[in-house]
């Protein structure tokens, strides 16, 4: 330590030294550097799939993902593995939630499965012969599949391995279904979020920065955005064309903001008091600057916790329209899978039942993760700590 | 450097307006500065001190231009910074830094305190990471830190560390000058007089100039080399802190230095009590701004008033002028038992309690004046309230109202707004003054 110090003071600078018409020079902070890169090759990638490719190679949803995806690396996961000591507080406080910590379990689970599994599973295929097929270590009366793929005794046909949490009336497997829904659900929750607090955010900040005029604008925009009837933009547009999960994501990440604007911008208005940003102004600092440096950072907690509530929302609305059959049906969702087995609850009650548990659980999960993290970050109980 | 001073403030004006309805129609305006004048030399320390209110904060944020001021010049280094552009005024900034009053607001609770000292570098464009921690460690063990402190975030130090941390802020970027606003007001007395020495300790070595805004005239006196007094947005005296401490010329100045609490207690009741509220800086008073509260308004010249007296008659005249209500005297009086209901209080009674309202004497010593100001008690009694205000305001008026002093010097070097200080203009022709 006593030789660390030495050596400290040996490459020892002070700022009266500083010679300012002879600073400036290229460097940036290597999470820039490493953000600007990836963003670079995302829009590469992108513009030659869309492009230069024949049939697109990835789907827009799945490049829409793959957004998200690095999104929240340099957002979420880069900041808090640089801050490990604030990262260490905001953990003890979330620990203390103990179904929170389960529910972020599972969810990382559900997200793993979601984001990889369909990469390495086939997709179900269409199996009259294997249709109805109880889950493994169940058993149905034999009467009710086609026939039995696992063993058969005593008028009942017993689950198999094959098909571990059973198969629909057109014999898909359930358990591939399901990690299939845990895609679509996952894309359709993480995707629309970070469009809503994407735009959310820089709108709200925005307004509550500069006020005046661009707030006036601003927020009477997103007044009459809030009275527009999006479900029925839905219904249109998917009348219109064909229905997809792309459609679905996109009229409810760029109608379905205003909610999140107004709360930041409230947050922000708050925020733009303290004297921070003052000092900031004081320092020369420009408006960019002030609300991506000081603004944004602080009015973070409420997105966070929002965007995570919001999440939940995104995936039931997503359920409902496949349970309506307003999605394509080519998409295996959860939702989908409920409604092809809502006709066989009293023989085969599985098939309704065991997505609808996942959607259950996910639903539940997000929420009390969400509220475990408002616990967590809100700086209002941050004394008590 | 030439004889100029580094920072030359004159008339400047900030003026927030009031809005009414959809269309922001104008319909007032809040004169939180208006039209202050002084001069900063580098290396000097000039203090601004004054009551809540009066415009102290909002001038030095006009001054830095962290607010547009709606008029007047602020020549910095000879160059006028109101008509900066963006790369001048960020050049500006460069040289002029800020310290704020309250130390747990002034750090983004998001960011090291090592980020916030480092982030004025940044902004000027020192990229090097490594060379920013360097210089910001080794001005955190020049301000009575440890290096170490850099990853530590604002809440876990103490509101007097803070201040340490937020003077390293300040001078990071190497200014020419501070504006520092109220920066121990929050602070404990010890911490005080820690702070208040090692800004002293660092203003020595960089010769850095001071503007230090302040209400608590002990710590002014400490630090100061000169200081203004303001008051409703306005300077009415500067002097050399001694010459203010021991000679001063304003009323105002004498009131503010006489509530200093002392620990003699014979001379405790020297103190000189402010009668009356401040005046909103929305609507203010016309003339001296300080003549509804000053011990020594000058009587008019016609009368031989004692000038306790004069003052208890003013407060009158000026609370008529504002409206009072006869009424509520009667209401009072019923409340006292003077007699069953409004209509009943006899209207003596009523002067009387309205003399003993404003510690006016049953009869004045001057005898025209004691007429005049009968004449004005039985208008207003009997409910003619315009021919009250006009008898009083006709005869007791006062050249303070009328004209607003302009800063004069005087002999012993120390410059006042007010009419006493030029008193051969003032006192024996104040009508002739227009």
């Amino acid at each position: 330590m006593a030789a660390d110090t030495r050596s400290e003071t040996a490459a020892t600078e002070r700022f009266e030294d500083v010679d300012w018409d002879d600073v400036g020079g290229l460097g940036f902070p290597r999470r820039t550097l490493a953000l600007g890169v990836s963003s670079l090759a995302y829009l590469v990638a992108v513009v030659y799939d869309v492009f230069l490719t024949e049939d697109a190679l990835v789907s827009g949803t799945n490049w829409l993902f793959l957004l998200t995806l690095l999104a929240g690396v340099f957002f979420v996961a880069w900041p808090l593995a640089e801050n490990r000591r604030l990262t260490a507080y905001y953990w003890r406080r979330f620990k203390k939630n103990r179904a929170a910590v389960i529910s972020a379990i599972y969810l990382l689970v559900v997200f793993v499965l979601g984001t990889f599994g369909p990469m390495l599973i086939a997709k179900p295929e269409l199996n009259v012969l294997a249709a109805y097929q109880p889950p493994v270590f169940l058993s149905v009366d034999s009467s009710v599949p086609t026939s039995c793929v696992g063993q058969a005794a005593d008028g009942l046909c017993h689950g198999t391995w094959k098909y571990p949490l059973g198969t629909t009336s057109d014999g898909k497997g359930i358990a591939r279904l399901v990690v299939f829904g845990m895609r679509v659900s996952m894309q359709v929750g993480l995707i629309t979020m970070l469009i809503v607090i994407s735009i959310g955010t820089v709108v709200g900040t925005s307004a509550a920065y500069f006020s005046g005029l661009v707030d006036e604008l601003l927020m009477r925009y997103v007044d009459i955005q809030q009275t527009f009837p999006t479900f029925f933009l839905f219904l249109i547009v998917t009348y219109l064309f064909k229905p997809s999960l792309f459609l679905l994501i996109t009229i409810f990440g760029f109608l379905g903001w205003g909610g999140i604007a107004r709360l930041v911008r409230s947050e922000a208005l708050q925020r733009r008091e303290e004297s921070y940003i003052q000092a900031a102004e004081n320092a020369g600092a420009s408006d960019g600057w002030i609300i991506r440096r000081h603004l944004m950072p602080n009015v973070s907690n409420t997105v966070i916790t929002a965007a995570t509530l919001l999440i939940p929302s995104f995936i039931l609305f997503e359920a409902t329209f496949a349970f309506l059959g307003l999605t394509d049906p080519s998409t295996p969702s959860w939702g989908q899978v409920i409604s092809s087995g809502r006709g066989d609850l009293d023989s085969a009650w599985w098939i309704a039942t065991i997505p609808g548990v996942f959607l259950f659980f996910t639903v539940l999960a997000f929420n009390f993760v969400g509220d475990a993290l408002r616990d967590a970050l809100d700086p209002r109980s941050e004394g008590d700590a | 450097m030439s004889s100029d001073p580094l920072l030359s403030v004159r008339g400047l004006k900030k003026h927030y307006p009031i809005t009414e309805g959809v269309l922001k129609k104008e319909v007032g305006r809040v004169k939180a500065v208006d039209g202050i004048s002084f001069d900063v030399e580098s290396g000097e320390t000039l203090g601004l001190v004054g009551e809540s209110g009066c415009g102290k904060s909002t001038a030095a944020t006009s001054l830095l231009r962290l607010e547009d001021p709606t008029d007047g010049d602020i020549v910095f280094d000879g160059e006028d910074i109101t008509e900066f552009d963006d790369t001048r005024l960020k050049s500006f900034r460069r040289r002029a830094q800020m310290m704020f009053q309250d130390p747990s607001s002034s750090f983004d609770p998001r960011m090291s305190v090592g980020e916030s000292v480092a982030e004025p570098l940044e902004i000027h464009g020192m990229r090097d990471r490594s060379r920013r921690r360097r210089i910001v460690e080794n001005l955190l063990e020049r301000v009575g830190l440890s290096a170490s402190d850099f990853d530590r975030y604002p809440h876990e130090f103490s509101g007097g560390q803070k201040q340490r941390i937020a003077l390293a802020r300040a001078l990071v970027l190497n200014p020419d000058i501070i504006v520092a606003d109220e920066p121990v007001s929050a602070l404990d007395v010890s911490i005080q007089a820690e702070i208040i020495s090692l800004m002293r300790d660092l203003q020595d070595e960089f010769d850095l100039a001071i503007v230090f805004i302040s209400h608590d005239l002990g710590v002014v006196r400490e630090v100061c080399d000169r200081v203004a007094v303001m008051y409703l947005g306005e300077i009415v005296e500067v002097a050399d802190t001694e010459t203010l401490f021991t000679d001063p010329q304003h009323p105002y100045t004498r009131a503010l230095l006489s509530s200093i609490p002392t620990p003699d207690p014979t001379r405790r009741n020297e103190q000189i009590e402010l009668t009356g509220d401040v005046p909103s800086p929305s609507n203010p008073p016309s003339g001296c701004r300080f003549h509804t509260r000053c011990p020594e308004v000058i009587p008019p010249a016609e009368f031989d008033l004692d000038q306790d007296e004069w003052r208890h008659v003013l407060d009158l005249r000026l609370r008529v002028d504002s409206g009072l209500d006869v009424e509520d005297v009667r209401s009072f009086l019923v409340a006292e038992g003077v007699a069953n209901d409004t209509e009943a209080v006899p209207d003596d009674a009523v002067k009387r309690e309205l003399r003993r309202e404003f510690d006016i004497p049953e009869t004045l010593s001057d005898a025209a004046a004691e007429t005049v100001l009968s004449e004005g008690l039985d208008a207003l009694v009997s409910g003619d309230h315009d021919h009250a205000r006009r008898t009083l305001d006709e005869a007791f008026s006062t050249v303070c109202e009328r004209d607003a002093p302009a800063l004069e010097t005087s002999e012993r070097g120390s410059t006042a707004a007010c009419h006493l200080v030029d008193e051969s203009v003032t006192v024996e022709s104040p009508v002739s003054d227009d």
